[in-house]
Parts: C-alpha cells; sequence; structure tokens
C-alpha cells in the first residue's frame, strides 16, 4: 500500500517534471535525479510510516511521567505495575481521554488512537500480563442502602462528596516521598466515564494491594452491599455536568485594569503603602524591561511590583507546587501615551482553570480579593 | 494528470505534517533526570540558545521547607526578547502580567521539574489572530527548550 503510492506519486512527478520545469534532456542526467528523487520520498513515505507506529515508553515519558512516577512521588495515582495489571485497557484509554477533570490531571483529546494505544500497551508491558476484560452489563444496586454504606466505610477516605481527601491528589511534588497516597476522586466524571461499573465492583471487593484502600469483602461486607455501594457511585454521574471539561475554554478574562487618578510616581508610592499596610513582603520593584538591555536603555514607564503574603502563596502551593509558573504577586503600574496611568494584575481566577484543579479555586478566590483590597486602597 | 499529482503531493505532505503532535496542555510540565543545579544551568543555556536573553532568577525557596514543603530548590526564571516584550506590552497590555515569560523548576528528590503556562492556552482567552501566532511561536520554543532539559536526563545517566 505504501509502495503503491510512492509509485505512483513517483510515476506523477516524473511526468509533472518533464512537462513544466524543462527537465535536461540528457537521460542519463534525467535518470539520476529522478532516481534520487524516488529514494528522498521514499525515504519521506518512511518517515511517515514510523511515525505512523508510536512509541508508547517515549510519549509516556512526554505526556505522562511529570506526573505519574511508577514508583511513587511526582503526582496523582502512583501507576504501579502490579496495580495497572489489574484495570482494564478501555479504563487506561479513556481516562487518557478524559482526564480528570478538576483534579490536574488534563484530558488529552490531542493524542491519536494509535498514540493511546502506545501509550497503554507500554503500561500494560510493565506487569506483562493481559489486562481483564469485564462485562459492560450494569450493576443494579440500590442506590439509597449504598450511600449508608458509604458514610460509613469509604467517607473517612474519599470525603463525603467522593471528591477526595486533603490538599493535593496522590502523591503530590510537595509530600514527603513516604506519604501515604492520598485517596483520589471517585465520584470524578473523568473517573466515572472510564471505569465500568464491574471494574468500581472489583476495586471494592479486592482493594488495591499496598495502599490504603483495602478489600472490602476482607472487612466483611457482602457481594450485594458492594452492589449499593456501586450503584451509589454511579448515581453522581447522572448530577455533573461535563466530562469534558478539563482544559476547555473560559470566559475569564487574564489581566485586570485599572485607571489611576495619580500620575506614575504617586501611583507607585500609593501601591507601596497600600501593601505595607497589610504586612506583606515588599520584592524590589523592577522593570517590565529590567534585564533584557542595558539599564540606560530600559522602558522606565512600566514598573511592577511585587509582593508576597506568603502564608497564602504556599497554601497554593501545597495544592499546585507548580504555581510559581504564573507568579501571581505582581503589579504593573503602567504610563501610557496620553499620560495617563493603569495598573494590570494578572486575573487569579484564571489559574485554577488553568491548573484544572478545583481546589485552587477558593485559594484562588482569596487572593483576588486580597489584590482588589489592595488596589481599591492604592487607587482611593 | 498533473493537476492530481499535484494534489496527491500536497496531500502526502499534509499527512507528513498532521502526523506530528499538535498539542495544547495549559501548563507543560517535564521531568528531568538531572539534579537541580545542572537543570539550572541547561535551562539558561537552553534559552539563550533559542534566542532569548535570561533577564532575571526569582528564589522562591526561603521559608519554603520551613512551612513544611518538600522541596528546598525552587527557582522561576525569567525571560524574554527585548523587541518583543516591548512591541506586545504597548500593543497588548494585557499580555504584560505574562512577560517576560517564565520557567519555573523545583527539585523533587535528585530530579527536576521544569514547567510554565503554555501560552497558546491564553489563545482561547484573547481570540486574536496576530497574537495566535505569537502564542504558537512561544509554544513552539517553551516545547523545544522543556524537551531538551528531559532529553538532557538521558546523557546524564544515573
Ligand atoms: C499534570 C499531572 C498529570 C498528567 C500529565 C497525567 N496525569 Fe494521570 N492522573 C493525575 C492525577 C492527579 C490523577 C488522580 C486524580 C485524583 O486523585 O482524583 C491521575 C490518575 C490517573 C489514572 C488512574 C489511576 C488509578 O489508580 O485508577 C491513570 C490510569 C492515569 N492517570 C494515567 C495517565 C496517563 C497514561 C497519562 C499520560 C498520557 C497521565 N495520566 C498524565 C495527574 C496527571
Ligand atoms: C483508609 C482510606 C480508604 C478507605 C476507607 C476507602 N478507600 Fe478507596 N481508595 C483509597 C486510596 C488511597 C485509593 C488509591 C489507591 C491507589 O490506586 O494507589 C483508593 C482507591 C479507590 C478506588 C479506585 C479509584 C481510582 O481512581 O482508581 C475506588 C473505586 C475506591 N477506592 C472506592 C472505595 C469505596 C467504595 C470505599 C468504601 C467501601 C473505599 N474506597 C474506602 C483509600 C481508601
Amino acid at each position: 500500500m505504501v509502495c503503491g503510492t510512492t509509485l505512483l506519486v513517483y510515476q506523477n512527478i516524473k511526468v509533472y517534471l518533464c512537462t513544466f520545469c524543462n527537465l535536461p534532456q540528457d537521460p542519463e542526467y534525467r535518470r539520476m535525479l529522478l532516481r534520487f528523487l524516488a529514494v528522498a520520498l521514499f525515504a519521506l513515505v518512511m518517515s511517515s510510516h514510523v511515525a505512523a507506529a508510536p512509541d508508547g515508553a517515549a510519549l509516556y515519558e512526554t505526556h505522562c511521567a511529570a506526573c505519574h512516577q511508577v514508583s511513587g512521588g511526582g503526582i496523582g495515582l502512583p501507576l504501579a505495575a502490579s496495580k495497572m495489571a489489574t484495570v482494564p485497557d478501555d479504563y487506561i484509554k479513556l481516562t487518557i481521554r478524559h482526564g480528570r477533570v478538576g483534579r490536574i490531571m488534563p484530558a488529552f483529546p490531542e493524542l491519536s488512537d494509535a498514540q493511546v494505544n502506545a501509550i497503554t500497551a507500554y503500561i500494560r508491558s510493565w506487569s506483562g500480563v493481559a489486562g481483564p476484560v469485564y462485562e459492560d452489563t450494569p450493576i443494579n444496586g440500590n442506590p439509597e442502602r449504598g450511600k449508608s454504606l458509604y458514610g460509613i466505610y469509604c467517607s473517612s477516605c474519599h470525603a463525603e462528596d467522593g471528591s477526595g481527601e486533603g490538599l493535593g491528589t496522590g502523591v503530590t511534588y510537595s509530600r514527603g516521598r513516604n506519604f501515604a497516597v492520598m485517596p483520589p476522586a471517585i465520584t470524578n466524571p473523568g473517573f466515572l466515564a472510564s471505569a465500568s461499573d464491574q471494574m468500581i465492583r472489583q476495586v471494592i471487593m479486592l482493594g488495591r494491594p499496598g495502599t490504603a484502600m483495602q478489600s472490602f469483602l476482607d472487612v466483611g461486607l457482602k457481594q450485594n452491599d458492594i452492589d449499593d455501594l456501586v450503584s451509589y457511585i454511579r448515581s453522581f454521574e447522572s448530577r455533573q455536568a461535563s466530562v469534558d471539561r478539563a482544559g476547555g475554554d473560559t470566559e475569564e478574562p487574564a489581566a485586570l485594569f485599572f485607571d489611576s487618578p495619580y500620575d506614575f510616581d504617586s501611583t507607585i508610592m500609593s501601591l507601596k503603602s497600600a501593601l505595607e499596610g497589610r504586612n506583606f513582603r515588599h520584592l524590589p520593584d523592577r522593570h517590565l524591561e529590567k534585564g533584557l538591555t542595558g539599564d540606560d536603555r530600559i522602558n522606565r514607564r512600566q514598573m511592577t511590583i511585587r509582593y508576597c503574603n506568603f502564608e497564602l502563596l504556599y497554601r497554593m502551593m501545597r495544592v499546585e507546587p507548580r504555581l510559581g509558573v504564573g507568579l501571581p504577586c505582581r503589579i504593573t503600574v503602567v504610563e501610557q501615551d496620553d499620560g495617563s496611568v493603569r495598573l494590570i494584575a494578572m486575573n487569579m481566577r484564571l489559574i485554577s482553570h488553568l491548573f484544572n484543579n478545583d481546589q485552587l479555586r477558593d485559594l484562588a478566590d482569596e487572593m483576588h480579593e486580597i489584590q482588589l483590597e489592595i488596589i481599591d486602597e492604592a487607587l482611593l | 494528470m498533473i493537476r492530481t499529482a499535484l494534489l496527491r503531493l500536497v496531500l502526502l505532505s499534509s499527512m507528513l505534517a498532521t502526523s506530528l503532535p499538535a498539542l495544547a496542555q495549559n501548563i507543560l510540565t517535564v521531568r528531568s533526570g538531572q539534579d537541580f543545579e545542572r537543570s539550572m544551568t541547561a535551562l539558561k543555556s537552553s534559552i539563550e540558545s533559542h534566542g532569548y536573553t535570561v533577564s532575571h532568577v526569582q528564589r522562591c525557596d526561603s521559608g519554603l521547607t520551613g512551612l513544611g514543603y518538600e522541596t528546598d530548590r525552587y527557582r522561576v526564571v525569567f525571560f524574554g526578547k527585548l523587541d518583543e516584550v516591548r512591541q506586545l506590552s504597548a500593543d497588548y497590555p494585557e499580555l504584560i502580567p505574562f512577560l517576560p515569560l517564565k520557567i519555573a523548576l523545583f527539585a523533587e528528590g535528585e530530579q527536576t521539574i521544569i514547567s510554565s503556562i503554555n501560552p497558546v492556552s491564553l489563545g482561547a482567552i484573547y481570540r486574536d489572530a496576530d497574537l495566535d501566532i505569537q502564542f504558537r511561536r512561544w509554544e513552539n520554543d517553551l516545547r523545544s527548550i522543556l524537551l531538551e532539559l528531559q532529553r538532557g536526563a538521558a546523557g546524564a545517566g544515573d
């Protein structure tokens, strides 16, 4: 098939080149040139052919390894070989497709099916055993009964609403490597869209050996109790909006603007005294262009005022250690051509959206409020 | 005949183009097998070899460990091109909070996590064709820089 295409294209190029480009008439030279073209084309087609059989290990390295360390560490649940041997291929594939909305793991809609299959095969290769295949027959337990069992046996770890427990998820960068894995969100739309009823039943029956998730058959639950729990967990699906919010659009603006009634220097002074009044640590001011060129050449009408409320910042970094990429505690004072002065700040509310992390939302709102108060006071 | 030949060529080249990954995660993150100090050095030289100037390195770790944070090394590296920063901050002041560009890196044991906002994720907010081109160019550079750091690990050996 590939060879067929190559040949066809080769034939066509020959005609094309000969007709239009005034190819040299010397047949020897022509043959050489065409042979060269054919080889080049073959190499081209082969390279696209190679790309069509993606390398699972490399893809895992690029897209997953920053978060999922096979042996713990990182962020999210460790994908231990023994555990991954107990989940079906479909669960892995759908998890890659949907991610976990609001729980850091992004969706990967851009990966091709072949790439998703390659990553799954690579994860499979760790244990060398084929994954289980479950029937898709739904389990029809009693969700009301499941709810009360859930309150007794599960909510202490997975939270009342199944959204997971504590700050962060799985093992986060910011936790000790020896800490236990934090329980995941089992009512998350991404999880529910990926796990079949039968798989959830297996997890509850057998637990996840080596983690806090024990076998509830061992605890003494009966098969029908477990079915009731499955139906209760499944019932969250109908109450939720959408699986695919992870990484989607937002209506939030990225930056906030405030007009200052003062001139450039007085605005800066006023902003600094508003910060001091709040016991913020105030870092040295920086011109926006500082360091990009000699000090004598920088635009002196753009000044970034940097401050820090460490306590709040660290609370945020516990839930999202990568927060530094945004470095949110900065307000830039800009004098425009007409002499008017504006303050420009990052919109904190964008942050929980960018990181796909619901736990950041309240903290970001808190930071947003503080920022507004400071600016209000400065512009009074 | 010739038309179809051309069409086939176009088709073939577009097939090649689309077989390259086009991903848009909001936050780009890689893990390097190199320790923090070596990653820091590698990051600076990679940023510079991509034509940017490192303008500033901000330490964010003072007090981190005191608050129970499990890394004692955390830096944010600022970098940009003077002309770009000057032009964009004038034409699009809403970009100022994101200028110059930033990459955060922090230690996780003997390894290093290196991360940056994917500028393309801001495109959905600004919806401006010229900015889109700019965001894509930055994304390419950032991906290439991060990839170099991730690959640097392979050469380092452990
Ligand atoms: C930005 C971090 C991040 C990236 C990148 C990421 N994940 Fe995840 N992943 C998570 C988090 C966090 C969870 C757990 C969510 C929770 O706690 O509710 C998770 C959960 C999972 C699970 C469920 C594990 C279980 O025990 O049921 C699988 C499977 C998974 N991820 C596979 C992948 C694969 C494959 C990739 C690469 C294509 C990937 N992840 C990329 C953060 C990430
Ligand atoms: C002592 C804490 C604890 C209790 C109690 C507990 N779990 Fe878990 N559970 C966990 C942890 C930790 C994991 C993640 C383990 C891993 O994969 O590394 C988990 C994983 C799961 C998963 C798989 C989710 C996923 O994303 O892969 C399901 C389903 C689950 N638990 C259901 C339950 C149910 C139902 C109950 C009550 C009958 C329960 N758990 C009780 C700690 C707990």
